[in-house]
């Protein structure tokens, strides 16, 4: 007769009836080698309960919350971890939106308007180049409006020079040209000259 | 980390949009600017046309004094104007800022002024061409090229006429 391992088990255990375990300890006597499983159970038993014995007072304290929340630990260390990454990529990102910004409003502020060339109230210059205007505006001082912008000048063969009169409330390109050369034909008087 | 891309993205979103909202917005404070203007077939008509005021002065030492009818010009008061005590207005005339068209205007000196129009950078804003030519046909002022917006002046000055000077100050206007 063979028996299963259910039946040995419910044998060691005391739960079969008187016929049934009549009949496995027939089956023990024929096959010698059941009776070394049902020594295992045996030890088995026995582990089981000194570890039950021993773990028992943990078992009574144990804390579901508290094992929960270690739980949730390695993750939320995770997240510490990520934290310093994170604030380089936002940093990163503001850095790269902020220069987005700066180049859309230069692209959409309106030229600077050029000023003319100022070096003192009565500075020579060869040209007046489109030079931007530079002078700062006090507090409480008018601001002044840009000047025109003398861009290009041919004096041909006279001399002539190119300056700003700058004034409270203006600057004013000036083309400064005295003709002491020949006299045109018709002027009546052209002794005098700056 | 897709959220962190997300986070990016809308960051930027979030700082670039108003830029290029703005960008489309006129500013209330800032004179419409050629880069912001519409095309030119989409201009709309300049009710007044472009035009330069020529304020012909003369300049000279005679105890005068400064012709009321100059109005308020401060740099008659600086160097070198200021070597003079009296200015006189010897003509106001109105010329029309035209590419096509230059404009001649005889001095009293007997040359010639020319103004012409180049173009027009916006609205209000012009590049002109000026020149002074003798009678004989010779260029006392061969060429002159200035940007100016409607008000603003600039002066040619130093051409001996009668004891002082012709004190030329033109002024873009509408």
């Amino acid at each position: 007769m063979s028996l299963s391992r259910e039946q040995l088990m419910r044998y060691h255990d005391g739960e079969l009836s008187e016929a049934e375990a009549h009949a496995v300890e027939a089956a023990l006597e024929d096959e010698p080698e059941l009776a070394g499983e049902l020594e295992a159970y045996g030890e088995l038993g026995s582990f089981v309960r000194a570890w039950d014995q021993s773990n028992s007072a943990k078992l009574a304290t144990f804390d579901v919350s508290a094992s929960v929340m270690a739980a949730l630990e390695p993750p939320r260390a995770r997240v510490h971890a990520l934290l310093p990454r994170i604030a380089t990529w936002v940093s990163l990102g503001a850095a790269i939106a902020a220069g987005s910004v700066l180049v859309v409003r230069s692209w959409s502020a309106p030229p600077v308007a050029p000023g003319g060339p100022r070096a003192g109230e009565h500075a020579e210059l060869s040209i007046a180049s489109a030079v931007p205007e530079l002078s700062a505006v006090l507090p409480g001082q008018e601001a002044k409006p840009s000047p025109a912008t003398i861009e290009s000048v041919d004096f041909g063969s006279n001399a002539g020079t190119v300056f700003v009169v700058s004034t409270d409330s203006s600057e004013t390109p000036v083309v400064w040209m005295p003709d002491d050369a020949e006299p045109d034909e018709g002027d009546e008087d052209r002794s005098e000259s700056l | 980390m897709k959220r962190v891309s997300l986070a990016l993205c809308t960051l930027v979103a979030v700082l670039t949009l108003p830029a290029y909202a703005a960008k489309d917005k006129p500013s209330p404070s800032a004179a419409p600017a050629p880069s912001v203007a519409p095309a030119p077939s989409a201009q709309p008509k300049v009710e007044h046309p472009l035009a330069t005021e020529v304020l012909i002065l003369h300049a000279t030492n005679e105890q005068k004094g400064i012709d009321p009818r100059i109005g308020k010009l401060p740099e008659l008061g600086k160097p070198p104007f200021s070597n003079y005590d009296s200015y006189q207005v010897l003509e106001r005339a109105r010329l029309p800022l035209k590419a096509d068209d230059p404009q001649n205007l005889k001095l009293p000196n007997g040359r010639t002024l020319q103004v012409r129009l180049l173009d027009e950078s916006g609205p209000n804003s012009v590049r002109l061409s000026a020149s002074i030519n003798r009678p004989n046909g010779k260029e006392f002022l061969p060429l002159l090229e200035v940007k100016a917006q409607v008000g603003q002046a600039f002066i040619v000055a130093g051409q001996s006429h009668k004891k002082g000077i012709l004190v030329l100050v033109i002024r873009v206007v509408k």
